[in-house]
């Protein structure tokens, strides 16, 4: 496929002028995608805030700083106060910065689980995929949900073991997608070739296999990130995480038994959530059509 | 006659094979579930007969003992699981530290309104999504492909308990249209079909809620079969027959164009459940992820794994049931292929 | 007496693209007329334009001519001025199709049978089991061996060769006036393809349809055509009875058509093998 998309490319580009290399071609190609692009802008303003807003405005997201429940309006503060006087506003920057940290050790820790679950079911075949590939699919049967439920509920509600749950349940994903793309590859001239010349397993995987399944499985890994969040929160909306550390989901979790007295200390966490899962989708979207502009009109 | 008579005998005996084989690659699924579900309590920190009581650890030491006893806690790890798998099988989930009641009871009290729950926003979502992906198949411009990637795109990025909060303001606190909370008004429920009225405005909330999310995804997959579908050779084979665009559609056009559909709600029906449980909890829908909520606060592990058995049960059936609506679906893979 | 259909000046686009332009022929009742040309020369949207499958099928537009049919005892119908549902009453009824993928073809869900007697009951007011019997009647016909049997089965389940059989018998089964057969041998194996074309010429005598055979292979045109259309990048360049066109052709591009078929004794006096002469090169 990736084969395929170099001859594409090369033959696009030459009415356009300079040849390009695959990455400036991708990028030439993201960046003509509106939607695409805001994404990436917006998830870029969502980064830079929760890096940015918490070391200029130093409140202490659990400090109460105002009368309770009171409404943006009627508040000096941005968007408000929550149940208990609590800025909703530093919270969610505060709480971002810890959401999307979390998300994104998530994330990575997951995608690495799937490659080396799925690439090696994938590239050895036979009785190691079929073995490799069984265990897979026993994480897959019961609702995600309820394992990370019992996960916290006796390992304790760290922010490690939130991460590591997410990752237990979120892997065989990668896993199934690895597979599939070193079972499409490991046959290919070039990995033929490199056989033949005497290369090792591990180096074929890891030298060329691997960077030919790479925009996909970086796809993949938007996807996990933004799953990740959406997973975190949930947990976190049923009382199952830290409750001293802040994240947009807690917020939710604790405000949510006053959402008719205090609508705004719910709605924007959840605004926050929705708008950066919303961005990093736009955003994998785009670089999934950037490397495959014949899937674009899917 | 001769022919189909060994043709016959032959295609029986490969039914009988697919069956056995689906039917021990099953049995492997749950035993191999059971097992990490079980395996998760044993590496837990701690220990684990005080974990199954209650992690605060206030019970009696008679009741710890009994439970070890119960779950063969002193014995090696393949002993305690062949023990948990053997109670399990004859139906002893454990007990409820808190609720002190059997959870196999709990769960089933919880299992109806849970399928009522579930079935309705799945019924929802596959008829809704199929009629919005063909509608916007036969018109395939610009804007209903956009309206559709979009609600796919909204459906996949927003907390789905957060959805239903909003929803929740929206048309029960604001509008006060519809209730807030539970399965059936405490007062002035009546009998019959009010009591099935009333139960229904309880249920449009968090059953649109689970299923809107799901809707979205489907009415994309469905256009774009669709719209491959309806330039297939058979389609205008149907038209150049004279048959009417409705027989077309409805008829040689979507039996294809369900079958991506049918295989995605298959694989997600573990997910569907795991957004019930959330969307139990903010409608305080009294089914098995309400249930699952309480656990949590009460720390009640034996609950929570008795839970998670169940819905294992849930999905390798719905799995099943998939399966066969595959099969009756497409004849292609009636019978060649298994698992 | 004016022939059984009639075009005058079709002219189909895709867009801008022109796929059909300003052709006129006629087939008269009985005969089989063979359009003939390259793939892309327009010969099958032509085809489909006949039944105004164009338009749904493949967002094409007929943007002038006419197509009239004259069926005998029956008053005339202006096919391109006909609504949809007056052209459901004439498509499998007066005109039916049969194309070139017999394995694409056939709805792969529904059983031979039910697609059979669906075709059938389009047209006509008769119970199923009426309708059962007239599919049996023509699996019989098309000489497909053990009928009730694979009346039963599912496309997958049959050969090529079988599913184009049927593909037949679904478009003789109302005895039509016209069949149009688009390329229906192109996918068969070469021992299946001269069956095809067999049945498809005793059928054609049998129930008194005239075809309109879609080709590009002129060895199909010299066994089964009385009549011979020969397009070529969307126009009609000759038009002409088939002693004529192989005889006499008269325009250099059915000359060129005619050199890439090799002949018997063709290759007298040589005593290598010999590239063929690309069509439209050597001109």
């Amino acid at each position: 496929m990736s084969n395929d998309s170099e001859v594409d490319l090369t033959v696009d580009s030459r009415d356009r002028g300079p040849v390009r290399t695959p990455m400036g071609e991708a990028w030439f190609m993201y960046r003509r995608n509106k939607a695409a692009m805001v994404g990436l802008v917006l998830l870029s303003f969502i980064v830079l805030a929760t890096i940015f807003g918490p070391i200029i405005n130093k409140t202490d997201p659990f400090r109460v700083v105002s009368r309770p429940r009171q409404s943006p309006s009627e508040s000096p503060l941005l968007l408000g106060s929550d149940y208990l006087g609590r800025d909703t506003w530093v919270g969610i920057l505060n709480g971002g910065r810890v959401t999307l940290i979390l998300a994104l050790c998530a994330g990575l820790m997951t995608v690495i689980v799937g490659i080396l679950i799925g690439a090696t079911a994938g590239y050895f075949g036979g009785k190691v995929e079929f073995v490799l590939m069984r265990f897979t699919e026993i994480f897959q049967v019961p609702p995600a949900i309820l394992l990370g439920m019992l996960i916290l509920l006796l390992w304790g509600s760290s922010v490690r073991n939130v991460v590591l749950a997410i990752s237990f349940v979120a892997w065989p994903q990668t896993a199934r997608l690895a597979r599939g793309e070193f079972i499409r590859l490991r046959n290919v001239e070039y990995v033929k070739s490199a056989r033949t010349a005497g290369a090792s397993d591990w180096r074929i995987m890891t030298r060329i296999i691997l960077p030919n399944a790479l925009p996909p499985l970086i796809v993949n890994a938007t996807l996990i990130i933004g799953g990740s969040i959406l997973f975190e929160s949930g947990l976190a909306f049923l009382g199952l995480t830290d409750p001293n550390v802040i994240t947009w989901g807690l917020m939710l979790g604790s405000s949510r038994p006053y959402v008719f007295d205090t609508w705004w200390a719910v709605t924007f966490p959840g605004l926050a959530i929705f708008l950066t899962v919303l961005s990093i989708s736009l955003v994998g979207d785009g670089i999934t059509d950037a490397f495959n502009p014949k899937l674009r009109e899917r | 006659m001769s022919q189909a008579g060994r043709s016959n005998s032959s295609s029986i005996r490969r039914v009988t094979l697919a069956v056995a084989r689906r039917a021990a690659h099953t049995a492997f699924l749950l035993v191999a579930v059971i097992t990490l579900i079980y395996s998760l309590l044993h590496l837990a920190p701690g220990d684990a007969a005080v974990a199954l009581a209650a992690a605060d650890g206030s019970d009696s030491p008679e009741y710890i003992e009994a439970l070890r006893a119960d779950y063969g806690l002193d014995k090696p790890f393949p002993v305690q699981v062949a023990t948990y798998i053997g109670n399990i099988a004859r139906g002893n989930f454990g007990d409820s530290f808190f609720f002190r009641q059997p959870v196999s009871e709990l769960v089933a009290a919880r299992l109806w309104p849970t399928i009522l729950l579930v079935g309705t926003a799945l019924s929802l979502a596959l008829v809704g999504g199929v009629l919005l992906g063909v509608y916007s198949a036969r018109r395939p411009t610009k804007a209903s492909s956009h309206i559709v990637t979009i609600l796919a795109l909204f459906g996949f990025s927003a907390p789905i308990f957060w959805t239903g909060i909003m929803l929740l303001l929206l048309f029960s606190a604001r509008l006060g249209w519809l209730p807030s909370n539970g399965m059936e008004s405490v007062v002035d429920r009546g009998t019959g079909f009010s009591a099935a009225w009333d139960t229904m405005k309880h249920l449009v909330l968090p059953a649109s809620t689970l299923g809107f999310f799901y809707m979205a995804q489907y009415a994309r997959i469905s256009r774009a079969t669709m719209l491959e579908v309806l330039g297939s050779d058979y389609v205008r084979t149907a038209r150049a027959k004279g048959l009417s665009e409705r027989v077309v559609i409805w008829k040689h056009a979507l039996r294809n164009a369900v079958i991506p559909v049918v295989t995605i709600a298959g694989f997600q029906i573990a997910a569907i459940l795991s957004g019930g449980i959330l969307v139990e909890t903010v409608f305080e829908w009294p089914g098995m992820g309400r249930l699952a909520f309480e656990a949590v606060l009460r720390r009640d592990t034996p609950v929570l794994m008795g839970m998670l058995v169940v819905s294992t049960l849930i999905v390798i059936g719905a799995n099943i049931l998939t399966d066969i609506m595959y099969r009756v679906i497409d004849p292609r893979i009636r019978i060649s292929k298994v698992v | 007496m004016s022939a059984l259909l009639e075009v005058d000046n079709l002219t189909v686009k895709f867009g801008e693209f022109t796929a059909v332009d300003d052709v006129s022929f006629h087939l008269n009742a009985g005969e089989t007329l063979a359009i003939v040309g390259e793939s892309g020369s327009g010969k099958t949207v032509t085809a489909l334009s006949l039944m105004r499958l164009i338009e749904q099928s493949s967002r094409g537009r007929i943007t002038g001519g006419s197509i009239r049919l004259n069926p005998p005892d029956q008053p005339s119908l202006h096919i391109t001025e006909l609504e949809e549902d007056e052209l459901r009453s004439i498509r499998g009824e007066l005109i039916s199709m049969i194309f070139q993928e017999p394995l694409t073809a056939l709805n792969p869900v529904f059983s031979v049978e039910s697609q059979l007697v669906e075709a059938i009951r389009a047209h006509r007011d008769i119970s199923k089991d009426e309708a059962r019997g007239m599919a049996l009647n023509m699996m019989e016909k098309v000489r497909i061996p053990d009928p009730a049997q694979r009346l039963k089965r599912y496309p997958h389940e049959l050969s090529g060769g079988m599913r184009q059989r049927v593909m037949i018998a679904q478009a003789l089964a109302l005895s039509p006036q016209i069949l149009i057969a688009d390329e229906p041998t192109t996918a068969l194996d070469v021992t299946i393809q001269a069956q095809i074309l067999g049945l498809v010429q005793d059928l054609k005598d049998d129930t008194g349809a005239a075809v309109i055979m879609i080709t590009h292979d002129m060895g199909v045109v010299a066994q089964v055509a009385d009549r011979v259309v020969v397009m070529k990048q969307s126009k009609v360049v000759e038009t002409g009875p088939v002693e004529q066109i192989f005889h006499d052709p008269q325009d250099p591009y059915t000359k060129a058509l005619l050199a890439a078929v090799p002949r018997l004794g063709s290759m007298t006096g040589k005593d290598k093998p010999e590239k063929f002469p690309l069509v439209g090169t050597e001109l």
